[in-house]
């Protein structure tokens, strides 16, 4: 038997296990990556704001330093985003108290999807007043172009899909400088359970 | 060249194999409890039951598990549950609200339940009557058999039809 074969075999049985041996701590950042002699510069979600259900409003100064996850729904939506308020109230039972951490759930139908609807869903839902889980309108910020250019998800007016807006049921994980750490699918339990392991991560 | 030099990769390239495929598997979700098979039905109405009922849990999983739950329990006070539903007894409203839809208020176990349901009009009388069976008769609902017949004569009744 060949050594260069067997060698070969052990390289690459190491390959395909590189995934698992990654340190447990160390979450990937997304988007373009610059990196020079002196700095490496990440992507970011940058400047935005919106008001919440209690008119409120908030922008990245009130996350700034705080791990949210973001995600995009609208209270009339009659296809996923009911799968994914489910999963997203298992995040909040966990996290819901916590000060460090916030849920902003952008409305993708902000002229339907008025203050006081947002207030109701959320309270039809079950959130507290006054918790950390922003239900965001209105504002000064496109929501679509924010959704496709900074946290690279699908959201878009589309007359032919149910409900007439496309989305995905992304919820995306946000670390204290404003950096993507990870997309899971918000109506895939297990990809949900893989999500609050990371945001014990980045808590820690 | 011994044995052992075989041994070891192959053996570590299993272990690699099923190391990395664990998280790849979803689970199927759980079936949830069988049907409570109505009383007083004749051996081949029960077959027919039976059949409707599977057919109708099959059907279910594609157009309604995403907002009413697996388990029939609806969420919060955004969707209203099927289990234990008293909703259910009114019959003709559940098969026209299948096919139709629903908007506006409604009120189930007293609570208001104000939010919209698409309607499906491409689902048949076949399978709205499989669909009726099953939430009619899962999760401890005891609603009866729904016949295709009785279903079509419904929907030609449903006031969203005029």
């Amino acid at each position: 038997m060949n050594k260069s074969v067997l060698l070969m075999l052990l390289v690459l049985g190491a390959f395909a296990c590189s995934e698992q041996k990654q340190p447990k701590d160390e979450l990937p950042v997304y988007g373009e990556t610059i990196t020079t002699e002196t700095d490496t510069t990440y992507h970011t979600i940058g400047n935005f704001a919106f008001y919440n259900q209690d008119s409120v409003l908030i922008t990245d100064e009130t996350v700034a330093g705080k791990v949210y996850v973001a995600d995009f729904i609208f209270t009339t939506c009659p296809s996923i985003c009911i799968p994914m308020a489910k999963e997203m109230l298992r995040v909040y039972d966990k996290y819901g108290n916590n000060s460090d951490f916030m849920i902003l759930s952008h409305s993708i139908d902000p002229d339907y999807d008025t203050v006081p609807v947002l207030k109701e869903y959320a309270s039809r839902l079950g959130v507290a007043d006054s918790s950390n889980w922003h239900f965001l309108t209105g504002g000064e910020t496109d929501v679509f172009t924010l959704g496709e250019k900074r946290y690279f998800v699908t959201a878009q007016k589309n007359e032919k899909a149910p409900g007439g807006v496309l989305h995905s049921g992304a919820f995306i994980l946000i670390d204290g400088r404003g950096r993507i750490r990870g997309v899971y699918d918000g109506t895939d339990p297990a990809e949900v359970d893989k999500l609050m392991l990371d945001i014990d991560k980045l808590l820690n | 060249m011994s044995l052992y030099h075989y041994i070891v990769p192959a053996l570590l390239g299993w272990f690699c194999l099923t190391a990395c495929s664990g998280d790849s598997g979803k689970q199927e979700q759980q079936q949830g409890t069988g049907p409570s098979v109505p009383a007083g039905l004749d051996d081949a109405t029960e077959m027919k039951f039976k059949q409707y009922w599977t057919h109708g849990r099959r059907l279910y999983k594609q157009h309604c598990i995403g907002c009413h739950q697996n388990d029939g329990s609806g969420l919060a006070q955004l969707i209203p549950p099927l289990a234990g539903a008293d909703f259910l007894e009114n019959r003709e409203r559940v098969i026209c609200i299948i096919k139709h839809g629903q908007q506006g208020e409604v009120v189930v176990n007293g609570i208001t339940y104000d939010g919209v349901m698409p309607a499906s009009p491409q689902l048949q009388a076949l399978d709205i009557a499989e669909i009726a069976t099953y939430i009619l008769n899962a999760w401890g609902n005891e609603g009866g058999f729904v016949s295709v017949q009785q279903a079509d004569s419904i929907l030609n009744t449903c006031p969203e039809k005029q």
